[in-house]
């Protein structure tokens, strides 16, 4: 896979407002979307085995909600969906760089800079920790 | 290395087994994206694996908590007691890691005791966990608040029983909101951290060995080679109750083995790490003790078992040089209660999954994709425990750790029977199996039983060091209560849901020790736990493919 266009999508109001951009680059270069779900749990906490299936589970109905709402916004798109087993930033960044995407679109914390600077905002240190182009795409007010 | 597939709802498995690649279905190619086994792997090098295993035992704090404690024990020959300390939880660590092979589950003990020796065992080992989790708690509170005001030289604060509740209360509030929001240092932060806290613990250790040396305390000790002589150690007893603190200290340390499925190179990085965390915490607890007793003697550290590092290091080191030791425990202290919380609330997710606690323990967060009703439940009931047990005893921290002690023994011990027992065809089949998986679990699961009932029978008589309940030494109480209290639990959640203790033990064969020969069954044929609401949102037909970073599933 190559040249594809990368959404990280997680059920959030950004995200949800980052799918018709993707929808439409993927459609504007001819690639299929590709929706990513990245969930991992904190090492220091020892092993995680259930912890991560029960995540996965819950990025499954998230990739389910976001393909179905990539097609609501145009049927011709062609969509894969990739659960990935890491952290947010260096999984989606990892995804992106590992399979040459064109593009990374994230939908923004919409967040002011305060909170997003305590809580670690995903999408500013994916802005600044790729060499795929990223699109950062905040929900409406 | 064989695994079960996972159950997966609708029946489709993304785990691989017998050792192959499920080739990843994609249109154009799809050869990138490996189907893992549920697990990161390719994640963790090996400073990251020795931060890891070095930060769960939390050196800073466990020193701070502990070492009045070991000194009231077995007086002079703490650091000796630390030396021996380590044997059974090295021990103890081969279970770990070899029963982490067969199924890196959260549940762990209970997980492993459940296919080894039943699910009534199994239960009652994972109550284990989380009491001594639960137990831990007052103590990481009390000495958060007491370091806490130290650090701003309230000494009278830092004294009184109810300031510190108060402190200690907001602390366990605030780091429960941090497990659940899944807020986590990155690890540079985690490793600046950590060699700032060994480093500080060294600092004080060589300025106060030199000074003691140099005659420049009044009242010093010089340190003899006896400390650290095993056999200078006075009785049976002194052994035993300095054991059962001083396993307190290396607690956690099992973590730097269970996360070798996640390390880059699974075949080596898991060993070198544990040896590395083991040289770096023995040498540390060893050396400290041996400095600070030399301060002014063991007796002194018995007297200030609730401010031990507070109270040796502003002797040591100048003002304002002796509050980075008080940081150095405070951050050691917030590092330890996550790694209290997290893995107590994956033990009770891991039972809500398997059905042996009622599902909503299990339920996941869509947004921080953490347990958040265990975390929350655990952070609340700790809170209580910390209240209660500051209006019973006069003496918080010194009872807390004592119980922990006793219930890190009855489960870590109980892991290395499991690990005995589950492995039991295959330990004669090897050199390497019959000392792995046989001799050193065994070793360590019998010395452990030895510390557990001889350090009970100690407590329970003991009614004067920190109260009594019924004529019954607070210690011993809490100890064996909480781990007594399970029982009625259990049979209640038996009599509510028996599906899970329907099971019996796993049947033969097992795998290997090495990961080979046989397939693992799951606890029950039941798929994961979900969230009823999302449960809604109805399939389309497009399985998501599973990627790691990394590339290859480190088979």
């Amino acid at each position: 896979m190559a040249n594809e266009i990368v959404l990280g999508y997680d059920g959030s109001d950004g995200a949800k407002a980052a799918v018709p951009h993707g929808v439409a680059l993927a459609l504007a270069f001819d690639v299929p979307l590709v929706l990513a779900f990245a969930h991992g749990a904190n090492p220091v906490g020892g092993v995680a085995g259930d912890l991560s299936r029960a995540a996965a589970e819950v990025g499954r109905t998230f990739l389910d909600e976001g393909a179905a709402l990539a097609r609501d916004v145009d049927a011709k798109v062609k969509i894969k969906t990739v659960l990935v087993n890491a952290m947010p930033v260096e999984g989606l960044v990892g995804l992106a760089e590992e399979s040459k995407a064109r593009m990374l679109v994230v939908g923004g914390n919409g967040h002011g800079t305060l909170i997003g600077t305590l809580l670690g905002s995903i999408d500013y240190k994916i802005l600044h920790q790729t060499v795929v182009p990223v699109l950062v795409v905040q929900p409406p007010d | 290395m064989v695994r079960f597939p996972r159950a997966e709802p609708g029946g489709e498995d993304v785990a691989t087994s017998g050792g192959t690649t499920a080739p990843a279905q994609t249109s154009d190619g799809g050869d990138r994206l490996a189907v893992d086994k549920g697990l990161k792997v390719g994640a963790i090098g090996l400073v990251s694996a020795v931060v890891i295993g070095v930060a769960s035992t939390a050196p800073g704090y466990s020193l701070a908590a502990s070492l009045g404690g070991v000194t009231a024990a077995a007086g002079s020959q703490a650091p000796a007691i630390m030396l021996v300390a380590f044997i059974p939880m090295l021990f103890i660590a081969a279970s770990y890691y070899y029963l982490n092979r067969a199924d890196p589950d959260c549940g762990t003990t209970f997980t492993w005791a459940t296919r080894a020796m039943g699910p009534k065992t199994g239960w009652i080992g994972g109550w284990g966990i989380i009491m001594a989790d639960l137990v831990v708690m007052p103590s990481l509170a009390a000495i958060t608040g007491s370091y806490l005001f130290l650090l701003f030289d309230a000494n009278s604060l830092a004294d009184n029983k109810w300031w510190v509740m108060v402190v200690g209360l907001i602390f366990i509030f605030l780091m429960t909101l941090v497990c659940v929001i899944g807020i986590e240092l990155n690890a540079r932060m985690q490793f600046f951290l950590l060699s700032a806290e060994v480093t500080v613990l060294l600092i004080f250790s060589v300025v106060a060995l030199y000074k003691v040396l140099n005659g420049d305390i009044g009242g010093s000790v010089d340190p003899t080679w006896d400390w650290i002589n095993p056999f200078k150690i006075s009785s049976t007893t002194a052994l035993a109750d300095g054991l059962v603190v001083a396993i307190f200290l290396y607690w956690g340390w099992d973590t730097a083995v269970t996360v070798n499925e996640e390390t880059k190179d699974p075949s080596r990085t898991p060993g070198r790490a544990a040896v590395i965390s083991t040289l770096v915490l023995v040498a540390t607890y060893v050396i400290v003790a041996i400095a600070a007793q030399s301060v002014q003697g063991a007796d002194f550290l018995t007297k200030n078992a609730a401010d031990v590092l507070s109270a040796t290091g502003s002797l040591v080191l100048n003002s304002p040089f002796d509050k980075l030791l008080i940081i150095a425990v405070l951050t050691s202290a917030a590092a330890s209660t996550q790694t209290t919380i997290l893995p107590a609330a994956r033990s009770e997710l891991s039972m809500a999954a398997h059905k042996a606690a009622p599902s909503w323990y299990g339920k996941v967060s869509p947004k921080f994709l953490t347990p958040t009703n265990a975390t929350w439940f655990f952070g609340f009931v700790s809170m209580a425990w910390f209240a209660v047990l500051t209006a019973v005893s006069n003496d918080v921290l010194g009872a807390s750790i004592l119980s922990v002690g006793l219930m890190i023994a009855f489960y870590y011990g109980l892991t290395g029977y499991v690990c005995v027992i589950y492995y039991r065809k295959h330990i004669f089949k090897s050199v390497r199996n019959f000392f792995f998986v046989g001799v050193a679990p065994l070793l360590g699961a019998l010395s452990l039983t030895y510390i557990f009932v001889k350090a009970t029978s100690d407590y329970w008589k003991d009614t004067a060091s920190f109260g009594e309940i019924f004529g019954i030494g607070l210690a011993a109480a809490v100890g064996i209560g909480l781990l007594l209290l399970g029982i009625p639990l259990m049979i209640i959640w038996w009599i509510k849901a028996p599906a899970f203790f329907r099971r019996g033990r796993d049947p033969h064969p097992h795998p290997a020790p090495d990961g080979t020969g046989a397939v693992v069954p799951p606890i029950l044929d039941a798929g994961p736990i979900r969230d009823a609401d999302l449960d809604a949102g109805g399939k389309n037909g497009d399985e998501p493919i599973t990627w790691t970073p990394g590339g290859s599933n480190g088979e």
